[in-house]
């Protein structure tokens, strides 16, 4: 292992994005989900590494254009906004874009219950 | 890289690897100066071969430079305009499915609930459960300096 520390997929988060950061205020219509490692196959050093993430895509469809890679934390649309087995996620760059429907699982709140954790902070509603 | 974390790592208690001008560790240096040749294997004929090149400070750098691309190049793709060197050290120690949300989360953000490291991996890395990024951000620049705040890819 070549770095510090390992990292496990998060299940609680309270980030913001940069288009956010400095204002700390939750964003309206995202909830986090969080990265179906499992469902991608994606081993633990693939994570680490940042090795075969799954590719954002600019439209709904397998023909659509790489635009970039989502990691372990992914801000989707709220409600969840599917088209052909993709769901619309939110970049950190603040770019829509689309993400095969497996990628995503739901997170776990800290009281326990599934449904997303919100994106900045879990006691302000969004 | 300063894999050492700038420690004294030719001491007799340490079991770091960390070594050379940038101060990476071996298998850090092993993979990324294979990495650096598969991407320019014009390189190959300018390098000190094997293990001893990590104490080749121009070797070494090959390989760091590589090591700098790479993260800042998963940052990028991960939606992180212009990444600065403490944003890539992120990645770095974070991993890359999780260290883009670490450089760009704000300095309130707490940093465990973001990396879900157990306290005792946060505390070998001079953290804990409350520690926010700009806890984080703070140390790093410590020791980073003036160069975190450096663009890895400028002109890219």
């Amino acid at each position: 292992m070549k770095r510090l520390i390992m990292v496990s997929a998060a299940w609680v988060i309270h980030a913001t994005i940069p288009a956010i950061a400095d204002t700390e205020v939750p964003i309206k219509g995202y909830q986090c989900f969080g990265l179906n490692a499992e469902a991608l196959h994606l081993t633990p050093d693939d994570m680490f590494a940042g090795k075969n993430l799954p590719k954002v895509l600019d439209a709904p469809s397998v023909d659509g254009k790489p635009i970039g890679t989502e990691g372990s934390l992914i801000y989707v649309t709220w409600p969840l906004k599917i088209e052909n087995g993709f769901v619309q996620v939110l970049r950190m760059n603040g770019e829509l874009g689309w993400l095969t429907e497996k990628a995503i699982r739901p997170m776990h709140r800290a009281d326990g219950s599934v449904g997303g954790a919100r994106s900045s902070g879990a006691k302000t509603a969004i | 890289m300063m894999e050492s974390q700038c420690q004294n790592v030719g001491s007799s208690s340490s079991v770091s690897s960390a070594a050379g001008a940038f101060q990476m560790i071996s298998t850090t240096y092993t993979a990324d100066i294979n990495g650096a040749v598969a991407e320019d294997p014009a390189i190959a004929s300018n390098i000190v071969q094997g293990l001893a090149g990590q104490m080749d400070p121009g070797t070494e750098a090959y390989a760091a430079s590589y090591e700098l691309q790479q993260d800042a190049q998963m940052l990028q793709n991960g939606g992180v305009s212009n990444p600065t060197v403490l944003a890539v050290r992120a990645v770095y120690q974070f991993g890359g499915a999780t260290g883009p949300y670490v450089a760009a989360a704000s300095d309130s953000a707490n940093l465990e609930s973001i990396v879900n490291l157990s306290s005792s991996a946060l505390a070998a890395n001079g953290l804990t459960a409350s520690s926010t990024v700009g806890d984080w951000r703070a140390m790093q620049t410590k020791v980073l300096g003036s160069a975190a705040n450096q663009v890895v890819l400028a002109g890219s």
